[in-house]
């Protein structure tokens, strides 16, 4: 049985990568190995470590008057450095090398680029050998509009619940989401291989719209696309 | 005291089941982290590299942010007593340091600052150096480079007026404080229960 051993999920904000992770969390490792082709997982998402630094700059505004990397601006953050995304990038590969790698194991590797920024273009060249090596690319599409779309109904869900929840800020919709290289890079392919330096990377776009809440065609819809990259994977090998 | 029992720790130095706050590992981590901006192919910013890295001229605003990250981290904790740790030099160090800490530390707070001078202090940095070398080859020392730039001198004795111990007042708090001379070394149990229950008693008959 194939299991990918990196999965680098790829896709505007809010296009549905965390719901993907989430589903592949609620299921038992037997079934998410032969459906999905995912061991145990592992995550290593850019998100976290920005909102650490937006957290930090809260710090540093207090302790020198000044903010590293981003600034406050509704219900959340903006980045207003994007050095920060290339130090992503980089620690990308730094948190690998401290992991115990194994065979039962599958890392998601999870960001977001926009055009302005390089694209997805210039962030997969950044990775480093050590993440590229045996990894495949999950591309999750949905289109700006529904990301959007998808970014608001999901903070006003969590205004429910919290009044400390927090959205994308439009402004970060943008950077992300607006403009976006893949279907330049992949020339529109649904799937293939990219080069990225060495390595050839399997890859599939998985379209993600319209929006599913059922568990039951959602996992159709991931099904498909895993089943698809896993022939890629296996192939390309 | 993580070695003595809760029983002798409580009625010996009066200090009940402990947690720490210690900046040190905050600032350990954004040396790392300028491992990671150096790999990004951007210069460090707040250290130096190498086998044994250490905190860099351009780092010094670092120690500021420690402060308020203590005053962040503080409410998180819940322990009967809780070490705040920290280091500071300068000539305005503790008093700086000390006066960004939060009402909430403050008031319930009493300080023991453990005195040795710049030489002992440079020579137990290379003697624990030395020490752990013969169990790993990731031992670190404070750098000697930031020994000399950031730690020579501090305002500790200034602040205090040369008194052994009394009362700071700290934004508006009235804060014990006892200095406890921590030299000769003492590698004897004893002779540091008797050192330690001293300076830790008097620090509680003034906190009282």
């Amino acid at each position: 049985m194939i299991l990918f051993k990196k999965l680098i999920l790829l896709g505007r904000p809010a296009s549905g990568k965390s719901e993907f992770i989430d589903f592949m969390k609620k299921l038992s490792d037997a079934r998410r190995a032969e459906d999905f082709h995912i061991g145990a997982i592992a995550e290593l998402d850019d998100f976290l470590w920005l909102w650490e630094k937006f957290q930090e700059d809260d710090l540093w505004e207090k302790a020198i008057g000044k903010r590293w990397y981003s600034k406050r601006a509704e219900h959340g953050y903006v980045i207003t450095d994007g050095s920060i995304l290339d130090y992503c990038l980089a620690r990308f590969g730094n948190e690998f090398e401290k992991r115990t790698q194994d065979h039962k194991t599958t890392t998601f590797i999870e960001f977001a680029r926009g055009k302005g920024d390089g694209g997805y273009q210039y962030a997969l060249n950044k990775l480093s050998e050590d993440v590229l090596k045996d990894a495949a690319v999950l591309f999750i599409f949905t289109s700006y509009e529904e990301a959007t779309r998808r970014n608001g109904a999901r903070f006003q869900e969590k205004l429910k619940h919290s009044v400390l929840a927090h959205k994308v800020p439009e402004e970060d919709m943008i950077r992300f989401g607006k403009e976006i290289d893949w279907p330049e890079i992949t020339n529109n392919a649904p799937g293939g291989y990219l080069k990225v330096r060495n390595f050839k990377l399997p890859f599939i776009t998985m379209n993600n719209e319209p929006e599913l809440k059922d568990q039951e065609g959602l996992s159709k819809r991931y099904k498909n696309a895993l089943h698809q990259l896993a022939k890629l994977y296996g192939e390309g090998k | 005291m993580k070695k003595v029992d809760d029983e002798k720790r409580a009625k010996r130095y009066h200090f009940g089941p402990f947690e720490e706050l210690d900046d040190f590992p905050w600032i350990w981590e954004k040396f790392m982290e300028d491992s990671v901006w150096e790999k990004a192919g951007y210069p460090r910013r707040f250290s130096f590299g190498g086998d044994n890295p250490g905190l860099s001229k351009e780092g010094g605003p670092l120690f500021d942010f420690c402060m308020h990250k203590f005053n962040a981290e503080y409410p998180k904790y819940n322990a009967e007593t809780l070490f705040i740790e920290f280091a500071r030099g300068g000539k305005d160090a503790y008093q700086k340091a000390l006066n960004v800490l939060s009402p909430e530390i403050l008031k319930k707070a009493a300080i023991l600052f453990v005195l040795v001078s710049y030489e002992e202090s440079c020579r137990r940095n290379e003697a624990r150096y030395r020490e752990k070398l013969q169990h790993s080859i990731l031992a670190h020392k404070v750098p000697d480079e930031t020994m000399q730039n950031f730690y020579q001198t501090h305002d500790w004795l200034t602040l205090t007026k040369g008194q052994e111990s009394g009362y700071l007042t700290i934004q508006a708090t009235k804060i014990p404080f006892v200095t406890m001379k921590n030299e000769p070394e003492l590698t004897d149990s004893a002779l540091l229960d008797k050192r330690y229950h001293a300076a830790l008693q008097n620090l509680w008959e003034l906190k009282k």
